[in-house]
């Protein structure tokens, strides 16, 4: 053991010796599972940033200990992680990975699930060998800001867009996949960021699969609701969800169906008598806040809708189009609704009439083009992966050689080529 | 030890891949009692709850944290208070997710056969009843339903004062005949009775033997009014024909001629027709058409085809077979032009093209009046033509395309009517042409062909006359307007809030003045609003599909899984485990 020691602090320089050491280190495991009560000694004595490897190592090992000190372990986690060096992390991020893993258990189990917040949003950046790879850890970091209510500490993490896996280097199960979006969109829900919510949900729904998962079930459920306060229509699933998937999910979430069926009539009175039928379903689900939500945004839905079509307009009209009880009432909306820039009106209260403009932003200014010029870069970046990906599809042999048998065109061309290369 | 005990574990699950056919076997015990419990899929809904609540007990509470709703965030604060009682449980918080999620997916697995259990083999005696009840649930909200429309629908045919039923239905012969009078069953209630029995009467008379019994059946009439010893006889008469057909052709097949053996099967397909039975005789036209060689014959072949493929409502093999026979014919021959013409414009119909439905109706070469009386006949030729020209063209090209279009014209001549909507439309004499469209819109309803699509249809027309009336204007009373479409303010404004809204109309209403205004676009910010809107959505929608995409190529996905309903669940500890170390 204390050669192993002397191997951590010697072989953490470059990457050359840092191979050696993951390689000594593995060979070590049986070792330092008998050695148990050393470990915390030999911890001890490495630096977190410099001994990074085999410290990550010796704390993975550690939690296959039953006998260890909870609060001991979380502290020496806690310390560890934000300080670790990424080039390091990399050479096994598995062992990183187990490092958090077990980080935000203890945090659970010694009920400070507060403590794992700052350590999982500075580990999670340094586990990522790109930093659009998706990772066990965002689910776990996910449920944590959700359960100490710190929402907005998730969103560096959430705003980081990742699509990359890779299996090789670090296992992810796709529970991890499903409960990162699902958490996910609901944390952006709670900020009322419902187009970010809706596209998180739906990224649950369309993982592939052979059956339904219950956390599937559930992103659906208020996937339907996300949307229509994202878009004021109900959603269509794209064409690439499981065709398994989307056939249970209409037969078992019938009264979000109707909800949505009609939320789509635009009709005031069939969406409460909808919701009165299906309160207790929903209550049950606890979606009936968000079910209130959308039918009061029914109303905005329909006021935003009449200033594509009118320009003036009286209030009574819009009281009477919407149920209001007063053209006050209905004053009150879009004042209110002017004030959140949701409509651009302005009201004549001598009249009892409103003026709808369109949009007054003339695209014209610095920040406009600057806003264009990021979004431009984004999708460019995006475009070369894309592009990576179908460099990868086409040279794939298993690719080439299905789209052999299908085209027999490419029989005849390969065999030219190779009886041009047998006539060399 | 513990890397131990991981390879037990993987070996257990190697075993447990061997032993999957006799979990298989299980498999159906499992159904049986889970059936047992779940009569219906919305039990099936309450069982994973229940089950979930059983399993979790701490999950409602669980949930109540994780909601994403403001509506909840005082009772979320109420819960604040009791954070130390919330605390204890989570521990138990990830556990519980695990948990969770396998007995769901157990469970679905297990509904996932549920549904699909006619397919399998060893069902059993549960299965199929709740099967039925599900099915016979389905049917009749179905019938429910549909009764709901066909009520609102019925009649409208009945409002039309000037319908003459004699007259109109005497143009018809046939089939055609028997299925316009079917529609008029359905669909009036002032007709219904002498209807259905001129249309009993007309099969009888053309000895369409299996389309008798098939309107017997679909209508749920009475067994007993059915004609036996008509239906007796005609059958005797049939077999001895049939077998007649049948030998010709065992003997064709014995020379070994094809053309002859054509010959015979379209024979044969004569024959089916005559008695009724559409779905054979195309089964023996079609064997029929690659027999044959014959140019002449082929085009024959083609229309027998196109004709069959229409009475059967197939009308993707109808435009297949016209398109085909379109090439075949000779451009002299004008009377099997127009036959194929048409058949291609009435597959158009049902497809929902409408401009190239248009486009084949008003290119029908003049002179087909009587020679395709089972499908078209000249009169409709004309109202078709019309209604599509009018829904899809504008001003000049109904002046180009209808009006002056001297082979089509021929066919308006039986239509006076037809022509002069046409003509009011062109000179914009808006209130005359609103009358005339509403009488065609009743007589649309009952026919063949439009019944399914009448409503979008004049919606279209009127849509357009709309369109062009409010072109010459920068603004307009809409008061007037309503007045020169025949309808009150109200519902107008409705309807031009509608034409706006779907982008037909580039208008804003002042609903204050009641005045129509035409609508100031500034492209610029226009275009710049869509592109960024649609840079949004292109940026959003791949990012999405480039998840996926690597989820597949590293095989991630949700898998069924196969287990006991007894088991034990893995707990937590097992779950790191298997992660790898």
């Amino acid at each position: 053991m204390e050669k192993l020691l002397q191997q951590i602090v010697q072989l953490s320089g470059n990457q050359k010796d840092l191979d050696k050491l993951r390689k000594a280190l593995n060979e070590s495991k049986d070792k330092v599972l008998k050695n148990f009560q050393i470990i915390d000694g030999m911890i001890g004595q490495l630096e977190d940033s410099k001994h990074t490897l085999g410290k990550m190592f010796l704390l993975s090992m550690k939690g296959q200990s039953r006998s260890t000190n909870p609060e001991q372990y979380l502290v020496q986690l806690e310390r560890f992680i934000p300080r670790a060096t990424q080039n390091q992390v990399q050479i096994m991020p598995e062992w990183y990975s187990n490092c958090l893993t077990r980080m935000t258990q203890l945090a659970f189990d010694l009920k400070v699930p507060q403590r794992a917040v700052y350590p999982l949003q500075k580990g999670i950046p340094l586990l990522q060998t790109v930093p659009e790879l998706i990772t066990p850890s965002h689910s776990h970091f996910m449920l944590v800001c959700l359960y100490t209510r710190n929402y907005r500490a998730a969103l560096p993490i959430l705003e980081n867009d990742v699509y990359d896996i890779d299996t090789k280097k670090l296992s992810i199960t796709v529970k991890d996949v499903l409960l990162y979006y699902y958490y996910g969109g609901i944390i952006y829900g709670v900020l009322k960021r419902w187009r970010d919510a809706t596209d998180f949900f739906e990224q649950a729904i369309t993982v592939p699969g052979e059956a339904l998962s219950a956390i599937v079930l559930e992103s659906y459920k208020k996937y339907i609701f996300a949307h229509i306060l994202a878009f004021g229509k109900a959603p269509s699933l794209p064409r690439y969800t499981s065709p398994v998937v989307v056939r249970l999910l209409k037969n078992l979430c019938k009264p979000y169906e109707e909800f949505a069926k009609a939320y789509d009539t635009h009709d005031m009175g069939q969406l409460d008598m909808c919701l009165a039928t299906h309160n207790e379903i929903f209550e049950k689900d606890k979606n009936i806040g968000l079910a209130k939500q959308c039918a009061q945004s029914l109303i905005r839905r329909g006021i935003q809708r009449l200033t594509k079509t009118y320009i003036k307009l009286p209030l009574e009209q819009i009281a009477k189009e919407f149920n209001l009880k007063s053209a006050q009432q209905a004053e009150f909306y879009i004042l209110d609704m002017i004030e959140k820039g949701e409509v651009f009106a302005k009201i004549d209260q001598q009249e009892g009439q409103v003026s709808f403009f369109d949009d007054p932003e003339p695209y014209n200014t610095s920040e406009m083009s600057e806003k264009l010029i990021s979004k431009i870069k984004d999708v460019t970046n995006l475009t070369e992966k894309l592009q990576t990906l179908d460099e990868f599809i086409v040279t794939d042999l298993d690719y080439i050689r299905k789209t052999m048998d299908d085209d027999e065109e490419f029989e005849v061309q390969d065999s030219i080529v190779k009886d041009g290369v047998s006539d060399k | 030890m513990e890397i131990e005990k991981n390879l037990n574990n993987n070996n257990n699950n190697n075993n447990n891949n061997n032993n999957n056919q006799i979990e298989m076997e299980n498999q159906n015990q499992i159904e049986m009692e889970n059936q047992i419990e779940m009569e219906n899929q919305n039990q099936i809904q309450n069982q994973i709850e229940m089950e979930n609540q059983n399993e979790n007990q701490n999950q409602n509470e669980n949930q109540n944290q994780i909601e994403m709703e403001n509506q909840n965030q005082i009772e979320i604060e109420n819960q604040n208070e009791n954070q130390n009682e919330n605390q204890n449980e989570m521990e138990n918080q990830i556990q519980n997710q695990i948990e969770m999620e396998n007995q769901n997916e157990n469970q679905n697995e297990n509904q996932n056969e549920n549904t699909n259990e006619i397919r399998i083999e060893n069902q059993n005696e549960i299965e199929i009843e709740d099967g039925k009840e599900n099915n016979q649930k389905n049917q009749n909200q179905n019938q429910n339903q549909k009764m709901q429309t066909e009520a609102e629908e019925q009649s409208i045919i009945d409002t039309l004062e000037e319908f003459d039923f004699d007259n109109y239905i005497s143009k018809y012969s046939g089939n055609s005949k028997i299925q316009r009078l079917l529609i008029l069953y359905k669909k009036s209630r002032k007709y219904k009775e002498i209807a259905l029995k001129m249309a009993l009467e007309e099969v009888k008379a053309s000895k369409h033997i299996t389309q008798y019994i098939t309107i017997f059946n679909e209508f749920k009439l009475k067994y007993q009014e059915t004609d036996n010893v008509w239906i007796q006889n005609v059958e005797e008469e049939y077999a001895k024909k049939q077998e007649e057909l049948e030998n010709a052709l065992k003997n064709a097949r014995l020379r070994n001629v094809q053309d002859h053996i054509g010959l015979c099967l379209v024979d044969l397909g004569d024959f089916s027709c005559k008695k009724g039975d559409f779905s054979t005789a195309y089964k023996y036209y079609l064997r029929s058409n690659t027999m044959i060689t014959n140019r002449t014959q082929k085009l024959e072949r083609l229309l027998k085809l196109i004709e069959v493929s229409i009475i059967l409502k197939n009308f993707g093999i109808t435009l297949k077979y016209g398109e085909e026979a379109e090439r075949f014919v000779d451009s002299s021959d004008k009377i099997s032009l127009a036959k194929i013409k048409a058949a291609i414009g009435i597959s158009y119909i049902h497809q929902e093209s409408y401009t190239k439905a248009a486009q084949s109706f008003l290119s029908i070469p003049e002179g087909l009046q009587e020679e395709f009386r089972e499908i078209i006949t000249g009169y409709d030729i004309g109202l078709y033509g019309i209604l599509f020209g009018l829904a899809t063209k504008n001003r000049y090209g109904i002046l180009n395309g209808i009006l002056n279009n001297s082979s089509f014209g021929w066919y308006l001549e039986n239509i006076p009517e037809a022509h002069n909507l046409a003509s009011d439309f062109y000179n914009a004499s808006y209130s005359s042409f609103t009358m005339r469209l509403s009488q065609f819109h009743a007589l649309s309803s009952i026919d063949i062909h439009l019944s399914n699509c009448y409503s979008k249809l004049f919606k279209l027309i009127r849509s357009k006359a709309i369109q062009q009336y409010f072109f010459p204007f920068s603004s307009i009373s809409l008061s007037l307007m309503a007045n020169d479409f025949l309808s009150d303010i109200g519902s107008f404004e409705k309807e031009i809030s509608e034409l706006i809204f779907d982008g037909s109309l580039s208008a804003k209403i002042d609903a204050f003045n009641m005045v129509l205004h035409k609508r100031q676009v500034d492209i610029r910010s226009e275009s710049y609003e869509k592109s960024f809107e649609f840079g949004e959505n292109y940026y959003r929608k791949t990012k999405m599909l480039l998840l996926f995409a690597n989820l597949k190529k590293s095989n991630l996905k949700v898998k069924k899984i196969k287990k006991r309903k007894d088991q034990n669940y893995p707990s937590l500890d097992d779950f790191k485990r298997n992660r790898k170390d």
